[in-house]
C-alpha cells in the first residue's frame, strides 16, 4: 500500500477527469478528440512524474500590442480560410504549446482570498458549470436516441451556423482568445 | 427547444454572478478573484489551458 501511495502522491487530480474524458470520446467515437485528450492525460502525467525539465520562471507579462496582434492576425487567418482549413488546424496546433508553455511559472505562497464568500462564489460558479455540461450530455444523448438534433440542440449545434460566418468565426475566435490571456493573465498586474 | 432554455437560464445565471460579483463583492466574489485563486496552481492552470485549446480546436477545426 505505501509504495503505491507514494507513486500516487502529487497526481494532478485533473488527471482522472481527463482520463474519463478519453474514454467517453473512445466510447462515442470521436477519434481526434479521444487524441487530444489522450494526450493531455500524458501531459498530465509527465508534468506529474517532472519528465519537463523546466525552469520555472516568474508569471509572464506579454506586451498588449503583442497580444492584440496575434489575435487579429489569428482572427485574419480564420476569417480568409474556409472553416476546417489547413490554416485553421496550423493554427491551433501553433497555439497549443505557447498555451502550455505559458502556464509554466512558479506558484508563489498560499492561494490568495481563501474565504467563504470565495468558497460560495466557487460552489456557484461549480454548479453553473456543471448544469451546462449535464444539459449538453442529456441534449447529446436524447439527439442521438431520436435522432434529431433540432430539439435536441447540443452547443456545437447551436453556435454551428454562427461558425459558418467568417465574420462569427473571427469575432468567436478574439473571444476565445480573450478568454485565455484573461485567464493565464499575462497581461495584467498582478494585486 | 428545452436544451436552448437550460442553456439560456445557465447563460444567464452566469451574468447574474458576475454582475453580483462586480457590485457586490462583499457578498459574492469577483470573477477576477476566483479565476486568480483557480489559476494559482499549475495543475490547474494546465487542466484548464488544455480544456480551453480544446474548445477552439472542436468550434474552430471540426
Amino acid at each position: 500500500m505505501k509504495p503505491f501511495k507514494s507513486f500516487m502522491s502529487g497526481m494532478n487530480p485533473w488527471l482522472p477527469v481527463f482520463l474519463t474524458t478519453f474514454l467517453f470520446h473512445v466510447l462515442r467515437g470521436a477519434f481526434g478528440d479521444a487524441i487530444i485528450f489522450g494526450l493531455a492525460c500524458a501531459i498530465l502525467i509527465l508534468d506529474w512524474k517532472k519528465a519537463f525539465p523546466w525552469h520555472m520562471p516568474k508569471r509572464p507579462h506579454l506586451n498588449k500590442w503583442l497580444v492584440s496582434g496575434v489575435m487579429l492576425v489569428a482572427a485574419a487567418v480564420l476569417f480568409f480560410s474556409d472553416r476546417g482549413g489547413w490554416q485553421d488546424i496550423i493554427l491551433l496546433l501553433a497555439l497549443a504549446p505557447i498555451a502550455i508553455a505559458l502556464t509554466y511559472y512558479r506558484d508563489h505562497g498560499p492561494k490568495p482570498s481563501a474565504t467563504n464568500v470565495m468558497a460560495k462564489t466557487r460552489g456557484l460558479w461549480v454548479t453553473i458549470a456543471i448544469t451546462m455540461a449535464v444539459c449538453e450530455l442529456f441534449a447529446y444523448i436524447w439527439a442521438n436516441v431520436y435522432k434529431d438534433d433540432k430539439s435536441f440542440p447540443t452547443i456545437s449545434v447551436l453556435v454551428n451556423p454562427i461558425l459558418e460566418s467568417p465574420y462569427g468565426r473571427s469575432i468567436f475566435l478574439v473571444l476565445w482568445m480573450l478568454i485565455g490571456v484573461g485567464m493565464l493573465g499575462i497581461w495584467r498586474k498582478k494585486k | 427547444m428545452i436544451p436552448i432554455i437550460e442553456y439560456s437560464l445557465a447563460i444567464l445565471g452566469g451574468v447574474v454572478l458576475w454582475l453580483w460579483g462586480r457590485f457586490r463583492p462583499e457578498q459574492i466574489a469577483p470573477l477576477g478573484d476566483l479565476v486568480d485563486r483557480m489559476m494559482h496552481h499549475r495543475n490547474t492552470r494546465l487542466a484548464v489551458v488544455v480544456v480551453w485549446w480544446w474548445l477552439g480546436w472542436h468550434f474552430f477545426t471540426v
